[in-house]
């Protein structure tokens, strides 16, 4: 676990270097702060006096909210994993870590917690903008819940998906492209069955361990891949 | 002791090293030479645990390397971090982090004072890819004394053209000799002929030769031999190196004597050093000496005669 550690930090250090994350978070909940504005301009044009309000005009904002959440981990998965490490394979820092007695374990682990830790933050991030949205949109706690399990666990999944890409292909355009196919192609599903997962407490944990279970599968076949031994 | 016992390494069908065995004793300089793709990084990615699906053994005082809990073994890469986005001092401090030394103030100390003795202090800050190969290759060598381990590898160290460079590295690595073990992987013995003691020759994956130095040189009948000119006192200088108990072999005509060094070359007794007391003894006998030319033992004659 020390190890892991180690290398998290120096990878998180980089990227935080970049700015990347900062600008991104700024620019996300600009977006998500102006539509919250026309959300709640539209809650208060439609109101009545004693608060009634027509969801079915409203049902379209907090779809959005919805779609946004999976938009940002299919964006920013595929940025953050599918190249990680065949970049490091490619600048020779896999090598060098691997000779100072770093297991192959430890090499993985920490990327995939550093993209993953990323994400999860651009996704706290939208979080309460998108919390607030749901409550004036008549969206219930439990769902609420629900729906923040089911994104989690395709986080979860996609990082995973995304890592196991960059492990089989040493070209960074080929990686990243097959990566936002299955992205868009995984999103796709989950939202079709949104609904129904969304309403039964006993599908959304099968979901869950279903997504976890597959992605330890998949980071510990990237584990074995060639890049370690080539 | 490094034990490596019928090492073989096979990678995507391919026979990298072949049932090799050879012993590589403490405090060794040993040379293990080879043309391109001969095994020679192989060697070395087995020995700092790289790769793992190797069969035989190779042991480290008894101890399998992949057993090892501590970084015993370490290398100085041929190949170099192209991280754009870590400086020279995040790069020594984060290496000294997996080596289990704290990033405090004692270690800034040592940074600093590693980085000055290499006239590299001005680069702390600069990124890693910033610096050139040369630099960079110092850079490793401080990362490495910040782990000092017991065996240092050094792949392909004296690629540089620069003379003050390999000078400057040759000094830092004399002062490791009989305290460290020291393995080199090289296509040649150019700047550590003088240091080496054991040799190991490799060709595609297989050991054509293996031990000391003296003794290889013996089986491919190679010899050392130095040529020696001196003004006048031709005899005297005879009398003198056939008094010396480290000379073998003299051979001398009116203007040239040669010889051939016998001596017993220990870690600390190196083989320049041995033909540096040479010539003194020459010189603190008023023999003034014209020249003093060692005839190099070229990679390609040694490669070629053991061969043969």
């Amino acid at each position: 676990m020390g190890n892991i550690t180690k290398i998290f930090k120096r990878l998180n250090e980089v990227y935080v270097k970049q700015r990347v994350l900062l600008i991104y978070l700024i620019v996300q909940n600009t977006i998500l702060s102006l539509i919250m504005l026309i959300f709640a301009n539209v809650i208060i044009s439609n109101g009545n006096i004693n608060g009634e309000l027509d969801y079915s005009r409203i049902r379209l904002f907090y779809n959005i909210a919805i779609i946004l959440l999976f938009v940002i981990i299919d964006l920013f998965s595929p940025i953050l994993l599918s190249r990680s490490l065949n970049d490091l394979y490619r600048k020779n820092i896999i090598e060098h870590l691997l000779s100072v007695r770093i297991s192959i374990r430890d090499i993985v682990y920490a990327v995939y917690f550093r993209g993953l830790s990323t994400l999860l933050i651009l996704l706290v991030s939208a979080f309460p903008i998108i919390v607030i949205s749901f409550y004036f949109g008549g969206f219930g706690v439990i769902k609420m819940l629900r729906l923040l399990i089911i994104i989690l666990s395709y986080a979860i999944l996609l990082s995973s998906v995304c890592l196991h890409i960059s492990t089989k292909f040493i070209d960074e355009n080929a990686t990243t492209i097959v990566s936002y196919v299955l992205g868009v192609a995984l999103t796709l599903i989950i939202l079709y069955f949104l609904n129904r997962l969304l309403n039964s407490a006993f599908l959304t944990f099968l979901y869950a361990a279903f997504c976890v279970i597959l992605a330890l599968a998949l980071i510990s076949v990237a584990k074995k891949t060639t890049i370690f031994s080539a | 002791m490094i034990e490596i016992k019928n090492l073989k390494l096979n990678i995507n069908n391919i026979d990298i090293l072949n049932e090799l065995s050879f012993d590589i004793p403490d405090n060794a300089v040993m040379c293990i030479l080879g043309n391109k793709n001969s095994g020679k990084s192989s060697i070395f990615k087995v020995l700092t645990g790289t790769y793992k699906n190797y069969y035989g053994e190779v042991l480290y005082n008894g101890i399998d390397i992949n057993d090892l809990s501590e970084c015993k073994i370490d290398i100085l890469h041929d190949t170099r971090e192209k991280d754009p986005d870590i400086t020279v001092n995040e790069y020594l401090n984060f290496y000294g982090s997996i080596y289990g030394k704290e990033n405090n103030d004692e270690m800034d100390a040592y940074i600093n004072d590693m980085l000055r003795k290499f006239s590299l202090m001005s680069y702390k800050y600069t990124s890693l890819d910033q610096i050139d190969n040369e630099n960079y290759k110092l850079v490793e060598l401080i990362r490495i004394s910040i782990n000092d381990p017991d065996i240092l590898l050094f792949d392909n160290l004296f690629s540089s053209d620069n003379a003050d460079f390999n000078e400057k590295l040759l000094e830092y690595i004399k002062g490791l000799i009989g305290k460290k073990t020291l393995v080199f992987a090289s296509r040649s013995l150019n700047h550590i002929e003088g240091i080496v003691t054991h040799l190991a020759v490799l060709e595609n994956g297989n050991l054509v030769a293996c031990g000391k130095k003296e003794d290889v040189y013996k089986k491919a009948e190679l010899s050392n031999k130095i040529e020696l000119e001196v003004i006048d006192k031709m005899q005297d200088a005879v009398e003198v190196l056939k008094k010396n108990p480290d000379v073998t072999n003299i051979v001398y005509n009116d203007k040239i004597i040669s010889f051939s060094i016998v001596a017993n070359i220990t870690y600390s007794n190196t083989r320049n050093q041995v033909e540096a007391a040479i010539l003194k003894e020459l010189v603190d006998n008023d023999i003034e000496v014209y020249s003093f030319k060692k005839q190099r033992v070229r990679f390609e004659q040694l490669f070629g005669r053991l061969k043969g």
